[in-house]
């Protein structure tokens, strides 16, 4: 499952480009240092997003990668294995998104300022410990939508209304992990807690919601030398969100969107307000392993994930609910070996699926079904001798996803495959006690399939689904760049700053006319202090 | 009662003569001091055994010596600026010498034995009776806004989100069940007579409500966002400035009065504070404060706090708002010895101010109701101290407080066309007629004031070869309020039920309220010593009387006196175990406004003629005024009984149970008296219509008849018990996973009830009526009754400087009863038009007879309200930061329960917690570090 948030865009911590994420759970890409053994990580779900490009991995004043169960499958029991030092990041930085491009349930604009501090720190010869907190606040401005429910996960219950006030999100997230080692096996544990609180403001319409998200791993890991590292893990999530909207004194209508047929209606007036109770438990369990065979160093993944969404609206007991059911798997893969004194090279793989169903309290059977599967492939070619100051990365990924989506109660559905190629360029220079980083990357998205004839919808689908499908359904071609620079004190201490810029523009009209037009621009700036023992 | 009395008196004569106790023992303490990490020596902290004037100073190695000190559980309390104050507790032998260092930090989260939760074996100074102690870094870590929220840390005590949203009262050991004495007039609940009977000692001298009158009374039909008639606001107490807290939850010292169930001792911070200063925020609730206590010289400190706070109780559905800000001065004269005073002199100096608005704006949905209530207040406290010689020092302590109350409520009402008269005076007069929806606005503008005055000899004699601590003293109290008062536009009142039965309210000035003036004297003894072998005793007992004048000061005739014996005993087998017991009586002085209640007015009407030419219409009407106030009001009794144990049979094992029963008898609410007026009736001259004049009425009258009418009298009718028992359990550290496990629960039940009638509401009826009679039933039982464990998981890491605790509070069962029969037998008997009570035997009460007075008893939920069993977790994050700065991260329903549902009535509604979460930052302002 992913991390709620305020807006149909993801929202990602301090330090990462913002905008049309990817989901959380490709763990190649964005900010890693906080999600590969994030105890929130996605379980069971494939938010839909707009076209982005591939993002290279690293960033200054960020603690260098290696390949390792905690590294790829965020096994807390591999966490002793993994620490060698201590390192401290505080960060703070800002991120805006603004532009037309975008789904219909998105807001025009939305800015975030946040700070986070992570520390990782091995405690004693046996033990290593990860914590991290972080803190933002999100203002999002006009759009048609409520409030923090993802509006594009693979789950189709969203709530919308016909307001458009704007918004603010105070945000707070913990997390931590531990773990120990006797001899070759190694156990820990990860927990965490995000909580949230959003608001309209400057509004006649009032929406006042809340989330709560505890989060747990658990893992064991056991290592035969060094070519052969395993383990086992267990993880869960529970996200508790309550959503109220009271009309006042501005009226409004609510639409409880259960897939592409029309919803009814709810109209908002007078003194009675509207009340939706979201309470989601995903959890997933896998094995992993690692290891270096002729030089070559490989990790694997399998991973069974399972969610449960119920949502009701009545504050009593044992109420009547809608609910999603869903399973799927997910499996990587990586092998990375280097070529010479100079050169590595690495090569990934990730999928995952998820098939779901959807069932109201009202109807037997299931209401609408989702199959979906999503596929990356990489191959990264890394320059980097350790007496040189100039290193450069080149990258290619492919990345494809197909969603076939039912509503068995329209008869519509929709059956799209995209494909998105992309690579990237960036390099590193380092001089005395500095050092400057840049990257470039682009990639190529088209689609094939169909989707809903939105002309022959309903007038709700055309306002909040009919934009969105047409983004999925056209070509566009995103763009990734960054510069980040970083200064070393005479204590070790790293100062860094580094901003990013994304953008995308619309291509080709795939859906006669609901497409949006313009662009969707997405940039940040971020300060880091790194500390390392 | 008398009897229990004499038989405490013997007791505790008869302890204090107990030819088993040994000869007076002291011990001697030796330690050092040294820093956490590189345990280097630490000079020049002061250390002090809490609760007695024994205190040493650490030398250049660190070491320090404390002789004579108690034997028993004592706590050391180590000082010094630029690192955090530490308690080191430890039970001090009978005799001999006993080592014990302390580790001092910069951070007290760096500190390996920091307690973030409240001490379970911890004793109030000079309290023997079962208590809470609380010390600073439990209520930082708390992160509570006020003082309401470190009671969170007392068994039995339900969490709530931290915030200024609310009145926050607090009621020790009580189940308060909300609804008030009586159904038909306003009245106390059992949760506002909990909270006015809960002392609150700040800084070592009561804070009072006695003078509050900011009610519109029991006739009113507005709400008024004050406290009156209940327990003081704690949002007025910022926890960021408090040092200390104690709750004594047994049975008090006789230091203390004016109460019934108990005692909250609050210590704002003074003396030597580094320089720092706070922020705290969450989505409703931003919070500032700073701090700093600095040396001048060699003989005195002072020290100096700000806080502003701010909540918006409901932000995005209504505007309601309350803000604080409280700044206190303080300073410290201490007298070294040979400069001409005795060793020891001090004077402490205080003045506070405090200001407290709730703003209850008018909302859309609600037009034209609007209220607040805006408090300000200031106090200036002196207390002298003058040591005797070694052990005895006597203590003069003197406060005035003042507190400014503004009170405004403005609400739509609606009337029929009814006759109306605005005078103030007794007679007959003619009056006129209103109707229609008007603004009612109502202003209650309170100006209280208050003297407290204390002398106290404290000493440590050895008497019969017993040490004794001892003390005495003598209280004076005078309060008064001098405010404009209670002031509407008579034409336009905040009540529409004109009826006559219960009579209602003019504008009243407060300055004519006469003052209340209070005298007690106590005397108090503790002694400890060995029994037989290893047993050890403490014995705690004293006496009290209060004295309530009758006029307007000190020197004035009594009006009431209560005498009021207490006794705490303690018999310790081993230092494994310690059993204890307390017993006494309490006291607590009347209101004000339950002294001297606003008169009511009964406006009879004579004439009501009403034609639709508003110049042809005539209204006479007769206006009565009934004196409320009773001579023969009292004080409210409290009785105290509690035993228990307490058991350590291992380092960090604790467990300590204790059952308790406290009663309030006598409690203060409204007896309706009822009486009967009478009223003339008259014949109008001439009435006929269209002349465009109203017609004469024809004088003698026509004929007379009788109103009756209730008469809302304060009297000692209500009755509060709770009883229950409270258990707390302290596991061992579990120190490969840094973890503490405590365990604190409380069973409580609480009845509440009314020694007067109720007449129901078929007295307005009756009124109205040409009934002969009306049925009254006897006063409804309410009950209560609560279960709740609560556990702390705490882990901490020293070398990270880093607390987390888990709170999980299992509210295991909660019942709300009324217990009243509503049938239409249920009735006790019936009252006349001349206001005669008329009792009907049960066995008659089906005659053909009385069919007239067997009706149902409306408006009356006999029915038990029971919640199901919930777990709410709350969670708090204290981390040390580079600089000298903390951080702390707060989430309270951190999962975001949904709440419970109660099983009957109202039907499958859940109370609906709500989740906060907000975050603290703690930073030195080393720049005004001398």
């Amino acid at each position: 499952m992913r991390t709620p948030v305020l807006i149909g865009v993801s929202v990602v911590v301090v330090g990462a480009a913002a905008g049309q994420a990817l989901p959380e759970h490709r763990p190649f890409e964005g900010d890693w240092m906080l999600r590969t053994w994030s105890a929130f990580a996605s379980i069971a779900d494939l938010p839909r997003s707009g076209p982005t490009a591939p993002v290279p991995r690293g960033a200054i004043g960020h603690p260098a990668a290696t390949e390792g169960l905690w590294w790829s499958s965020g096994n807390p029991g591999a966490l002793p294995f993994a620490l060698t030092n201590a390192i401290t990041v505080f960060e703070a930085g800002r991120t805006a998104v603004n532009g037309p491009y975008r789904f219909a349930m998105e807001p025009d604009d939305m800015s975030q300022f946040g700070v986070r501090a992570t520390s990782w720190q091995p405690l004693g010869r046996s033990g290593g410990a990860v914590g991290a907190i972080v803190m933002d606040r999100t203002a999002a401005g006009v759009r048609p939508y409520a409030a923090t429910l993802v509006p594009a996960s693979t789950d189709p219950f969203i709530v919308t209304d016909t307001t458009t006030p704007e918004a603010a999100r105070l945000r707070v997230r913990l997390e931590g992990a531990m773990g120990w080692r006797l001899g070759p096996i190694g156990f820990g544990a990860s927990i965490g807690l995000e909580n949230d609180d959003h608001r309209s403001h400057n509004s006649g319409f009032q929406q006042v919601g809340r989330t709560a998200i505890p989060a747990g791993r658990v893992g064991v890991t056991y290592r035969a030398g060094r070519a052969l590292h395993v383990g086992v893990h267990a993880r869960w999530i529970r996200e508790a969100q309550t959503l109220l909207m009271g009309p006042r004194p501005d009226e409004g209508m609510i639409f409880q969107l259960a897939g592409y047929a029309e919803p009814d209606t709810l109209v908002l007036a007078g003194g009675f307000g509207y009340f939706q109770r979201a309470e989601r438990y995903a959890r997933a369990h896998g094995v992993s392993a690692t290891g270096t065979i002729l030089g070559t160093t490989w990790t694997t993944l399998l991973e069974r994930t399972r969610r449960n969404n119920r949502y009701f609206y009545q504050v009593i007991f044992d109420p009547p609910s809608d609910r999603w059911i869903a399973d799927g798997w997910t499996m990587s893969g990586t092998v990375a070996r280097p070529l010479g004194r100079r050169f590595s090279v690495s090569f990934e793989a990730w999928r995952a699926t998820v098939r779901g169903d959807a069932t109201v309290a009202d109807l037997e059977g299931a209401l609408f079904r989702a199959n979906e599967n999503a596929l990356k492939l990489g191959a990264t070619v890394r320059y980097a001798p350790a007496e040189s100051r100039l290193s450069v990365e080149a990258g290619y990924s492919l990345w494809r996803t197909r969603r076939a989506r039912y509503d068995f109660l329209s008869e519509v559905g929709m059956d799209l495959v995209t494909w998105a190629p992309g690579g990237w360029l960036a390099g590193g220079y380092r001089w005395g006690r500095s050092q400057v980083q840049a990257s470039a990357s682009m990639a190529s998205y088209s689609s094939v399939g169909s989707i809903p004839d939105a002309a022959q919808m309903g007038p709700v689908y055309q306002r909040v689904l009919a934009p969105e499908m047409a983004v999925a359904a056209s070509r566009s071609r995103p763009l990734h760049t960054m510069l980040s620079y970083g200064h070393t004190l005479s204590n070790g201490t790293l100062l860094s700053v580094e901003g990013t810029l994304r953008t995308v523009s619309a291509g080709t009209d795939g859906a006669g006319g609901f497409t949006p037009t313009g662009q969707r621009t997405a940039w940040s700036i971020a300060t880091r202090v790194t500390v390392t023992r | 009662m008398h009897r229990e009395t004499l038989v405490a008196c013997l007791a505790v004569a008869g302890l204090m003569g107990a030819p088993q106790l040994a000869q007076a023992q002291r011990a001697t303490v030796v330690g050092v001091v040294t820093t956490g990490t590189a345990r280097a020596p630490v000079p020049g902290v002061l250390i002090a055994v809490e609760g007695t004037a024994l205190t040493a100073t650490s030398d250049t190695l660190g070491r320090f010596r404390l002789v004579g000190v108690p034997p028993g559980p004592q706590v050391l309390l180590a000082r010094r600026i630029g690192f955090a104050p530490t308690r080191v507790p430890l039970t001090v032998p009978p005799t001999g010498e006993v080592q014990r260092d302390i580790e001092m930090a910069e951070h007290a989260l760096q500190l390996a034995d920091i307690r973030v939760t409240a001490d379970v074996s911890g004793r109030a100074r000079g309290e023997s009776g079962t208590s809470t102690v609380v010390e600073r870094e439990a209520i930082a870590h708390q992160t509570a806004s006020s003082v309401a929220g470190v009671l969170e840390l007392l068994p039995g005590v339900p969490l709530q989100p931290p915030g200024l949203d609310g009145i926050q009262q607090f009621a020790l050991r009580s189940v308060p069940t909300g609804t008030s004495a009586s159904l038909t007039v306003g009245g106390p609940s059992a949760g506002a007579i909990g909270a006015l009977g809960t002392l609150i000692v700040l800084d070592g001298v009561p804070l009072s409500n006695n003078a509050n009158l900011q009610t519109a009374g029991p006739r009113g039909e507005s709400s008024l966002p004050a406290t009156a008639g209940g327990g003081i606001d704690l949002r007025q107490i910022p926890a960021t400035t408090i040092e200390r807290l104690e709750a004594i939850r047994g049975v008090p010292s006789a230091r203390y009065g004016d109460l019934t169930q108990g005692v909250i001792v609050v210590d704002t911070r003074a003396g030597e504070v580094t320089p720092q200063t706070t922020a705290r925020m969450d989505v409703r609730t931003l919070e500032v404060a700073a701090i700093g206590g600095w040396r001048l010289g060699s003989s005195q400190t002072a020290t100096g706090h700000l806080t502003v706070a701010r909540t918006n109780s409901s932000p995005g559905f209504a505007d309601n708002q309350a803000t604080r800000v409280t700044t206190q001065l303080s300073h410290r004269l201490a007298r070294p010895a040979g400069s001409g005073t005795p060793s020891g002199a001090s004077l402490d100096s205080r003045l506070s101010f405090f200001q407290l608005f709730q703003d209850n704006p008018e909302q859309t949905n609600r037009p034209g109701v609007s209220s607040s209530n805006r408090d300000r207040g200031l106090r200036v406290l002196e207390r002298l101290r003058i040591p005797l010689g070694t052990r005895t020092a006597l203590t003069f302590s003197g406060a005035m407080d003042y507190t400014q109350r503004r009170t405004v409520s403005e609400a739509p009402r609606v009337r029929g066309a009814s006759p109306f008269t605005s005078r103030i005076e007794e007679g007959r007069q003619e009056g006129r007629f209103v109707q229609g929806q008007y603004q009612s606005a109502v202003r209650l503008d309170g100006d209280e004031w208050r003297l407290y005055h204390r002398g106290e000899l404290d000493a440590a004699p050895t008497w019969l070869g017993m040490p004794h601590q001892l003390r005495v003293g003598l209280e004076l109290t005078r309060e008064w309020n001098a405010g404009p008062g209670y002031v509407f536009d008579i034409e336009f009142p905040p009540q529409v039920q004109f009826n006559g039965v219960q009579g209602y309210d003019r504008p009243r000035r407060f300055d004519a309220v006469p003052p209340l003036a209070a005298t007690a004297a106590y005397l108090d003894d503790r002694i400890v010593g060995r029994l037989i072998g290893p047993i050890t005793a403490e014995v705690q007992a004293g006496m009290r009387l209060d004295l309530l004048h009758s006029g307007r000061w000190w020197f004035s005739g009594v009006r009431d006196a209560v005498l009021q014996p207490r006794l705490n005993l303690q018999v310790a087998p081993g230092s494994w175990l310690r059993l204890r017991a307390g017993w006494g009586r309490t006291a607590k002085l009347p209101t004000l406004g339950q002294l001297y209640p606003a008169l009511q007015y009964y406006d009879v009407v004579n004439v009501n003629w009403f034609a639709d030419d508003p110049a042809e219409r005539l209204a006479v009407l007769t206006t009565f005024i009934r004196d409320p106030s009773n001579p023969d009001l009292a004080f409210s009794l409290g009785h105290k009984r509690e035993a228990g144990f307490e058991l350590t049979p291992a380092r960090g094992f604790t467990m300590a149970l204790v059952a308790f029963e406290d009663r309030t008898t006598g409690a203060i609410g409204f007896r309706p008296d009822h009486g009967f007026l009478t009223r003339d009736h008259y014949a109008l001259s001439d009435s006929t219509l269209g002349t465009g004049v109203p017609p004469t009425f024809v004088e003698p009258p026509a004929f007379t008849d009788t109103v009756p009418i209730l008469i809302e009298r304060p009297a000692n009718i209500l009755t509060l018990e709770n009883q229950g028992f409270e258990v707390t359990l302290q596991l061992p550290r579990i120190v490969p996973l840094g973890l503490s496990i405590e365990a604190q629960g409380a069973w409580m039940t609480t009845e509440f009830r009314s020694d007067a009638v109720d007449f129901g509401r078929t007295f307005n009826d009756f009124q109205f009526g040409t009934a002969p009679r009306a049925p009254y039933w006897d006063g409804i039982v309410r009950k209560g009754e609560r279960a709740l464990v609560t556990y702390r998981l705490v882990h901490h890491q020293p070398r990270f400087g880093l607390v987390v605790s888990l709170t999980l509070q299992h509210v295991m069962n909660e019942v709300l009863e009324n217990v009243a029969a509503t049938d239409t037998l249920a009735f006790a008997g019936y009252i006349t038009r001349t206001g005669t009570l008329v009792p009907v035997p049960v066995e008659r009460r089906g005659d053909p007879e009385f069919a007239d007075i067997r009706v149902a008893r409306a408006g009356v939920t006999a029915q038990a309200t029971e919640t199901p069993a919930d777990v709410l977790t709350s969670l708090q994050v204290s981390k040390t930061l580079p600089f000298g700065g903390e951080f702390r991260f707060y989430a309270f329903n951190a999962i975001d329960r949904l709440g419970r549902a109660p099983e009957v009535v109202p039907a499958r509604t859940r109370s609906w917690p709500p989740l906060r979460f907000g975050f603290e930052l703690t930073a030195p302002l080393r720049v005004f570090v001398p």
